[in-house]
C-alpha cells in the first residue's frame, strides 16, 4: 500500500487532536455513511500476533476472559464470545499425512494455519432478522450492531447465529458482538483490530474494493503454487450460502472452512420460518377437525 | 521420515477424523475419485475457485462451532403451560360451537385454563429474559422473519382475547346477564384461534435457528410441539372435568386424546428417524437424557395414555383411576418431550461435528464404500504383527515401525468412527463401541511411546500391542 500524501501533513509523535478523516491514512479509505464496509481478513498473512485481540479490548474497553491455557496450541482465548470479539485460531500442520515434515516454506511465511476470526456481518443477517426488540440494527455503515439501550437480553440471536458469534453476557444482560468499531467508523477512523494488525491480514475497507484486492490476491497465491487459496464468505463462495448472500467480513482461506470451525454452507435460520408456520398450521387445522368431528353434536 | 517427536507435529493423529482416499495430498483441495462428494459453488468456479474437497470430519480441536440458545426449565415451562392454556382454548371453543348439551363442563374448564394459562405464561418469559424490566421492548416492533416477534404479538392477542372471554365468563356466572355470555362466546372464537397459533409457533421458534438438532425438525417440531400442546390439554381437561362431567362428555375427551396421542406417537417416531438420517441425533442418545426422552416421553407421555385409552375403551364401565392416571402420564411425558428438546438442542449446538455434518449438502453426505470387517480386522493384525517387531529393533528402526503402526491404528479408528456415525444404534455398535475405546487407548499409548526425554518406553509397545490382540480376540471388529 502506498503512503498517503497527507501523511506527510503530520509528523509530530504527538498530536494536536483528531486527524480529520484518519482512515484515509492508514487504511485507504474514507469512512463516509451510506458506502458498505467490511474487513478482508487475508489467513496467509497472519502471525497470530493476537494485537487485534488486544486492540479490540482496549478500544471496546472489554473484560479479559479465563486467563487459563486451553493446552489447543497457542489458542487460549478459545473463542469468541460476549467480551471477546476477535479471536485467532491456531491450526498447525507441521507434517503430512506421511509424517514428513515439511522441508520448503509455504509462499506465505509458515506452514501454521492462523486466522483471525470476527463477527462476519452477514448480509442478510441472521442474529437481525431474528431480533424480537429491535435492538440488532444495520448502520449507514452496512454493518450489524446491537443497541445495548434496547436489548432486553431474550438470548433469541445466539442459537440463531450461523457462526456461533453474539453471546449473552450473564453480567449486563445483553447480548454483545463485534459492532466493527462503529464508533469509531463514526469518527472517520478504521476499526481497532485493522489498524492494529502488523501484516495487514485484516484489511478494513469498502467492501467492493476489498473484494477486488482479495481476488488479487487469490490470484498471486495462486501464481506462486499456493492453487488451494479461494475466498470465504464473498458472493456465491463457500460462507455465503443458503440464504446469506455474502459476508462483510471474508477471509481467504487455504483449507476446508471446517478447519478453521467455520461452515461450509451455512443457512439463514429465517427460511425455515415459512416451512415450519405451515407445518404447524396444518397440523392445527388437522386437530380443529378432529376435535369438531368428536365433539361435534346437537345441542 | 516423520520428524514426529514435535509434539505440535501430532495434530492430525490426534485431532483429525479421516478417510485415506482424502489424505494423499493433505492440502490439495480436490482428492482424486471424490467427484460425487465435493462441494460445488458454480458462479466461484466460473472465477477460477477451485471445489472444495469433501468434508472428512474435521473440526477445530472439537470447540463448538456455535453458542448454544441459554434457554432451560423456565422456557421449557413457558411452551408447557402456553401450548397447553391455547389448546384447551382451542378444544373449549370448538366444544361451545358446536358440542353436546353436556359439554358446557369443559368449556368453561377450557376458559379458565386459558386464563391460567396467559396469567402464567407471561411471567415465565419475563423471568427468562436476562434483563427483565425491558420486557415491552418485545412489543416495539413487529418483524416477520423473527419466530420470537410473531410468537410475541401472538401471545399478546391471545392473553387480551382470552383475557375478555374468561371475564365476561365469569361476569356471565354471576350476574346471569346474556350480553356478557355472548361476549364470552364471540371473542372465544378468536381466542381459540390465537391459541392454536400459540401451541405451534413455539416449534417454529426452534426450528428457525442453527441449532442443528432443531434446524433438523423444521417442519416436524412445530407439527409434534402442537400435537402434545393438544394431548397435554385434553389430559388437562380431563383432570379437572372429571367430578362434573357426565360420562359421555368424558368418554368424547377420552378420543379426543386416543387420537391426538395416536398422531404424536406418529410424528414423535418420524422426527428421531429423520434426525437419525439427518445425522444429528447423538445427543438424544446420551444418558440421561436417553431416559429421560425414551420413558419419560415415549414410554410415560406417549405409550401409557395411548394403552390405558384403549383398555378403557373395552372396558364395560368408564373408570375414574384409568382416566386420571392416562391424563397425569400424559402430563408428565408432555413436559418431559420439551425439557428434552430443549437441553438436547443446546448440546446439539456444542457438537461441531454435529453441525458441519448436518449442513453439508446432500449430495456431500452420499454414503461411501463401506471397508468390509475383514479389512478392519486385518488393519489390525497387520499394527499388532507391526509392534511386536518392534520391540526387538534398535530405537532408529523402531521409531519407523511405531509410526506405521500409527498411521495403520488412525485410520483403523477413522474407519470404525466413521461406521459408528453411519449406523447410530445398530445391535453392533456396542460392540464397535468398546473396540473404539480400545483402540483409543492402544493409539495413546504407542503416540506416547517417545515421547518422554526419558527414552522410548517399551512397556507401552507391549500394553498397546496387547490391547490391540485382546480387540481381535474378543471378535469386536466383526
Amino acid at each position: 500500500m502506498t503512503t498517503h500524501a497527507r501523511v506527510l501533513d503530520y509528523p509530530e509523535s504527538t498530536l494536536p487532536g483528531m486527524i480529520p478523516h484518519e482512515a484515509e491514512l492508514t487504511a485507504g479509505t474514507r469512512v463516509e455513511p451510506g458506502h458498505s464496509y467490511g474487513f478482508f481478513t487475508d489467513t496467509t498473512l497472519c502471525i497470530g500476533c493476537k494485537a487485534f485481540e488486544v486492540a479490540c479490548k482496549e478500544w471496546n474497553a472489554l473484560l479479559a476472559d479465563d486467563i487459563g491455557l486451553t493446552g489447543q496450541s497457542y489458542d487460549n482465548t478459545g473463542s469468541l464470545s460476549a467480551t471477546t470479539w476477535r479471536h485467532v485460531a491456531f491450526i498447525e500442520r507441521l507434517s503430512n499425512i506421511q509424517g514428513e515434515r515439511a522441508t520448503t516454506l509455504q509462499p506465505f511465511q509458515s506452514n501454521w494455519l492462523l486466522m483471525s476470526d470476527v463477527c462476519k456481518h452477514c448480509s442478510p443477517e441472521p442474529c437481525l432478522e431474528a431480533c424480537p426488540t429491535g435492538a440488532l440494527f444495520r448502520t449507514e455503515f452496512d454493518t450489524v450492531v446491537v443497541q445495548q439501550d434496547v436489548c432486553n437480553g431474550c438470548g433469541y440471536c445466539v442459537p440463531a447465529c450461523p457462526f456461533g458469534i453474539v453471546a449473552l453476557n450473564q453480567a449486563d444482560g445483553k447480548a454483545h458482538k463485534c459492532t466493527l468499531c462503529y464508533d469509531r467508523l463514526k469518527g472517520g477512523l478504521e476499526p481497532a483490530c485493522a489498524k492494529a494488525c502488523p501484516t495487514d491480514s485484516i484489511q478494513f475497507g469498502e467492501l467492493a474494493a476489498r473484494h477486488e484486492c482479495a481476488q488479487q490476491r487469490v490470484e498471486a497465491l495462486r501464481a506462486q503454487g499456493r492453487d488451494d487459496a479461494y475466498l470465504y464468505g464473498t458472493p456465491n463462495a463457500p460462507g455465503a450460502t443458503g440464504g446469506i448472500a455474502q459476508l462483510h467480513a471474508f477471509f481467504l482461506l487455504t483449507e476446508r472452512p471446517e478447519v478453521y470451525n467455520l461452515p461450509a454452507t451455512p443457512t439463514l435460520p429465517s427460511t425455515r420460518l415459512a416451512p415450519g408456520f405451515l407445518a404447524g398450521l396444518t397440523t392445527v387445522a388437522g386437530l380443529v377437525l378432529a376435535t369438531i368431528t368428536v365433539f361435534a353434536g346437537r345441542k | 521420515m516423520r520428524n514426529a517427536r514435535a509434539p505440535y507435529g501430532r495434530q492430525r493423529v490426534t485431532t483429525s477424523l479421516s478417510t485415506d482416499s482424502d489424505r494423499a495430498q493433505p492440502l490439495a483441495l480436490t482428492a482424486p475419485g471424490d467427484q460425487a462428494r465435493e462441494t460445488a459453488f458454480p458462479q466461484a468456479e466460473a472465477r477460477g475457485a477451485r471445489k472444495l474437497r469433501a468434508y472428512d470430519g474435521e473440526t477445530y480441536y472439537h470447540r463448538p462451532a456455535l453458542k448454544p440458545s441459554p434457554y432451560g426449565w423456565l422456557i421449557a415451562s413457558y411452551f408447557f403451560v402456553g401450548g397447553l392454556a391455547g389448546a384447551a382454548q382451542l378444544i373449549a371453543g370448538i366444544a361451545d360451537v358446536c358440542g353436546h348439551d353436556d359439554d358446557p363442563p369443559i368449556v368453561r374448564a377450557g376458559l379458565y385454563m386459558g386464563l391460567a394459562g396467559i396469567l402464567l405464561s407471561p411471567v415465565l418469559l419475563i423471568a427468562d429474559l436476562r434483563t427483565p424490566r425491558r420486557w415491552y421492548n418485545m412489543l416495539r416492533i413487529f418483524r416477520r422473519t423473527s419466530a420470537m416477534s410473531i410468537g410475541a404479538w401472538t401471545l399478546t392477542g391471545f392473553v387480551l382475547l382470552s383475557g375478555i372471554a374468561a371475564g365476561a365468563q365469569a361476569l356471565y356466572v354471576r350476574t346471569g346477564a346474556v350480553s356478557y355470555g355472548r361476549i364470552a362466546r364471540y371473542v372465544g372464537v378468536p381466542a381459540a384461534l390465537a391459541g392454536g397459533v400459540v401451541t405451534t409457533y413455539t416449534g417454529t421458534l426452534l426450528a428457525a435457528t442453527s441449532t442443528p438438532l432443531w434446524a433438523a425438525g423444521s417442519r416436524l417440531l412445530p407439527a409434534l410441539f402442537s400435537v402434545s400442546a393438544a394431548t397435554t390439554a385434553t389430559a388437562a381437561l380431563s383432570l379437572v372435568t372429571q367430578p362434573k362431567a357426565t360420562s359421555a362428555s368424558a368418554a368424547r375427551l377420552d378420543t379426543l386424546a386416543l387420537m391426538a396421542g395416536g398422531a404424536e406417537l406418529a410424528l414423535a417416531t418420524t422426527l428421531d428417524r429423520q434426525y437419525q438420517q439427518q445425522g444429528v441425533v447423538t445427543p438424544l442418545q446420551q444418558q440421561p437424557t436417553a431416559t429421560a426422552y425414551r420413558v419419560g416421553f415415549y414410554g410415560l407421555g406417549v405409550l401409557t395414555p395411548l394403552l390405558l385409552h384403549s383398555i378403557h375403551r373395552l372396558m364395560p364401565r368408564r373408570s375414574r383411576t384409568v382416566s386420571t392416571l392416562a391424563s397425569v402420564a400424559t402430563l408428565v411425558g408432555g413436559y418431559m418431550l420439551l425439557s428434552v428438546l430443549i437441553s438436547t438442542g443446546n448440546a446439539s449446538a456444542q457438537r461441531p461435528d454435529d453441525y458441519f455434518q448436518f449442513i453439508q449438502p446432500r449430495t456431500a453426505t452420499q454414503p461411501q464404500p463401506q471397508q468390509s470387517p475383514l479389512a478392519l480386522a486385518a488393519q489390525c493384525q497387520q499394527a499388532v504383527d507391526t509392534l511386536k517387531q518392534a520391540l526387538h529393533e534398535s530405537p532408529s528402526c523402531l521409531g519407523k515401525d511405531v509410526d506405521t503402526v500409527e498411521q495403520i491404528v488412525t485410520r483403523l479408528r477413522d474407519s470404525l468412527i466413521q461406521r459408528l456415525r453411519r449406523t447410530g444404534s445398530s445391535p453392533e455398535a456396542t460392540h464397535w463401541q468398546t473396540a473404539l475405546r480400545r483402540i483409543n487407548a492402544a493409539l495413546s499409548l504407542i503416540v506416547g511411546v517417545e515421547y518422554p526425554i526419558a527414552g522410548i518406553q517399551r512397556s507401552a509397545i507391549e500394553q498397546a500391542s496387547a490391547t490391540l490382540a485382546q480387540v481381535l480376540t474378543d471378535g469386536l471388529l466383526v
